[in-house]
């Protein structure tokens, strides 16, 4: 065998093995397209941007002044659809009792304000969750808005002079000054929400997982089983090894990749962007360096536990911080500042200039160069620290 | 077809080889007999490739191990000590792939693959997945995937531990038939009966170094035709010595402490009642009693003071 059929050879057959898994098959080919399902829908319309459905909140006004109502129509601005209390149905068409999102107003707000009294508004809301917490940045968009406004209005005011309802409604009509603004460049200017975000973020997401956990745990499996020291004594060089172990994991990498981009598209029509083969190219460079990187972590690990964890933390913290759960354009800003130093982030920001915001492919050359580099470098130090026991 | 020569192996401040030589030649089973932790494998595992010596050097078919890798491993098959196969490929694939990492295809393959399965015992089985087969049975296995690609050079690594009798016969059998072929055979084992039974060659390994070497003849010539008496009890250690100088003739002392005591005589079965005797007179209690005639075993213990197996 030459070294090309010898590489070829052994990452056949780690693929092989890798796939024998149950685990591996079921986070491959099923996980996906769940998760596509969970985060896309959670997130849809959650965002707060144009098109997105209103969120019902019961709105318990009790201030007799004028600020109580302009915080009712930031709420509105912000996707959310205000029921007085007096209208809202208690059961639904089944008869079961309706929960709502509530927040209560106190009396006295506007006089409180007025007198710079703290005053307490009260949100009761679901638990937990994704769709919740995008609840409260919303609504505390409106309230941090209200309050600049009525900042604005106060510095403004001419010496002497109270505030007036007057004033503070004119606000309602200039651009907000408080708001945090997010301008993405490109041509598209929306932020990804809902599956245009979902499917290419879990995609990123999983492919780490994957190999991570999967490709990173094989070679410490086999480790563990002496299956390296066997193949130590085969008449193959450290390199060629090495780069066997590298491509059967790229071809996983490869598997993860090509079965999600096709569910994305069957199932969920996802749309790509008029880029596709730039996609392709980032998703691949995306895919060496999970790859080196699973590699890294299967030579340095210690136990097939310690990678299974350390693999599933990385994945959960370089998902987070690179924007594979939410757009990074939602995001708080030193998170977004983050995004620039993680793998996750140089891949996201080429998938969302590529997909959402329409940039033409050279665009995310930048991003494929780092990603290609970073895999050269992770895989150069995997393979120095490749040991057979 | 094997060449060791002052081969060294330490870990940090443990040298688990010290100075190891010999030569192992085409058409026989040279046996590398030993306790637990005498370094057999630590030897083998040099010789395979896998770890580096500290110093010394090694020759596979007239290759260097460490400067002509790929060529020196061509010859080789390894049976490592601890089971490697996957668990979840089944037997047949097991060897395919060992088979075909040495280049072995299509019908040869099968064939060779089919012929270990045969002899391994595992014909029947081939199919299923080893993690649903018995210890001896992954132990079989284990060892068919070192010579499916019929090396010149077989390292086996104490193969047979776990394996039942009639298992265990026909693994010798397999080993013969790839010796007569021509294969250069090296086999550890810290059992002496299978050194005795099994190997053309041998080489006693303690601490780190051989203590003896040459043909199961050469080495019965160096046991004599002393038998080797041992005894355990309370013993007096000095009162003994003074003891055993007056019988007549005089059995050498090979170890001798307040619990134990090992003789070494010729036609010690005649003489036992007389050294029992003078063993008593001194107030020793004796709880046990052992006559072995001259074999390996005998001969360790002669070199070393202690038994092989303990
Ligand atoms: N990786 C290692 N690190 C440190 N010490 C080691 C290592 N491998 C072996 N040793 C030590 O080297 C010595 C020889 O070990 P080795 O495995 O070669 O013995 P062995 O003759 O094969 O014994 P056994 O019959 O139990 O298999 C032992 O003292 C062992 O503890
Ligand atoms: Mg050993």
């Amino acid at each position: 065998m030459n070294t090309l059929q010898i590489i070829l050879f052994l990452a056949f057959h780690d693929l092989k093995v890798i796939l024998k898994e149950r685990n591996t098959r079921v986070w491959l080919f099923v996980m996906p397209g769940i998760f596509f399902y969970f985060i896309g829908t959670v997130t849809q319309g959650g965002i707060g941007f144009p098109g997105n459905v209103a969120v019902p909140i019961l709105v318990e006004n009790e201030d007799a002044g004028y600020i109580g109502k302009h915080l009712e129509a930031r709420l509105a601005e912000n996707q959310f659809e205000i029921i007085r209390p007096e209208d809202a149905p208690r059961v639904n068409e089944d008869g079961e009792e309706i929960t709502y999102k509530t927040l209560n107003i106190p009396a006295n707000f506007t006089e409180n304000i007025l007198a710079q009294e703290q005053v307490t508004l009260t949100y009761t809301g679901r638990s937990a969750g994704l769709a919740n917490n995008y609840d409260l940045v919303r609504l505390q968009k409106a309230a941090y808005t209200t309050l600049g406004d009525i900042i604005v209005v106060a510095v403004n005011l001419p010496e002497g002079e109270v505030m007036s309802e007057a004033a503070m409604a004119a606000m309602l009509e200039v651009e907000a000054l408080t708001t945090l603004d997010v301008k993405p460049a490109g041509r598209r200017q929306i932020i990804p929400s809902g599956m245009q975000q979902a499917i290419p973020g879990t995609l990123v997401m999983f492919t780490l997982l994957v190999l991570l956990t999967s490709g990173a745990g094989m070679l410490m499996f086999e480790r563990e089983n002496q299956l390296l020291r066997r193949l130590a004594s085969v008449p193959f060089t450290r390199g060629q090894i090495v780069a066997g172990k590298w491509a059967g994991r790229m071809g996983l990498a490869v598997v993860q990749v090509v079965v999600a981009i096709f569910i994305g598209t069957i199932l969920f029509g996802m749309d790509w962007g008029h880029s596709l083969p730039m996609v392709l190219v980032i998703l691949l460079g995306w895919a060496a360096l999970c790859t080196s990187l699973a590699l890294l972590l299967g030579s340095i690990a210690k136990s097939e536990g310690q990678v299974t964890g350390f693999g599933v933390l990385t994945t959960m913290v370089l998902a987070a911080l690179g924007g594979a759960w939410w757009p990074i354009e939602i995001a708080p800003e030193w998170m977004q500042s983050l995004q620039m130093f993680t793998p996750t982030g140089w891949t996201m920001d080429a998938l969302h200039k590529l997909i959402s915001f329409d940039a033409h492919w050279t665009s995310a050359l930048p991003n494929l160069g780092i990603l290609l580099l970073a895999s050269l470098a992770v895989g150069w130090l995997a393979a120095r620290k490749f040991r057979f026991i | 077809m094997i060449n060791v020569s002052e081969l060294q192996k330490s870990y940090g401040d443990l040298q688990a080889v010290k100075g190891v030589s010999f030569r192992a030649k085409a058409g026989t089973i040279f046996g590398l007999l030993g306790p637990n932790g005498a370094g057999k494998s630590t030897t083998i595992n040099c010789i395979s490739g896998l770890i580096k010596p500290t110093a010394g050097n090694i020759k596979v078919n007239g290759f260097d191990i460490i400067s002509e890798a790929t060529k020196a491993k061509q010859s080789l098959g390894v049976v490592p000590q601890e089971l490697a196969i996957y668990e979840d490929l089944s037997a047949l694939d097991n060897l395919r792939y060992w088979g075909a990492a040495y280049g072995l295809g299509g019908k040869a393959l099968e064939r060779r693959v089919n012929h270990v399965l045969e002899n391994i015992g595992l014909m029947d089985r081939a199919r299923d997945l080893p993690k649903n087969y018995s210890g001896g049975m992954k132990r079989r296995l284990n060892f068919g995937c070192g010579l499916v690609h019929e090396p010149k050079v077989l390292l086996l690594d104490e193969p047979t531990v776990g394996v039942d009798v009639q298992s265990r016969g026909r693994l010798f059998d397999l080993i013969k038939e790839e010796r007569d072929k021509g294969t250069c055979v090296l086999y550890t084992t810290h059992y002496m009966e299978e050194a005795e039974n099994l190997c053309d060659e041998l080489a006693i390994i303690d601490h780190g170094k051989i203590i003896a070497a040459g043909t199961l003849q050469d080495l019965r010539a160096q046991v004599g035709e002393n038998d080797i008496i041992q005894l355990s009890g309370v013993f007096n250690a000095k009162k003994l010595k003074a003891a055993i100088a007056k019988l007549k003739p005089t059995p050498e002392i090979l170890s001798l402490s307040d619990e134990s005591l090992a003789l070494a005589m010729k036609e010690a079965a005649r003489h036992l009642p007389a050294v029992l005797k003078a063993v008593s007179a001194t107030g020793a209690e004796i709880r046990e009693s052992r006559l072995t005639e001259p074999n390996l075993e005998s001969l360790f213990l002669k070199l070393t003071g202690t038994e092989l197996r303990a």
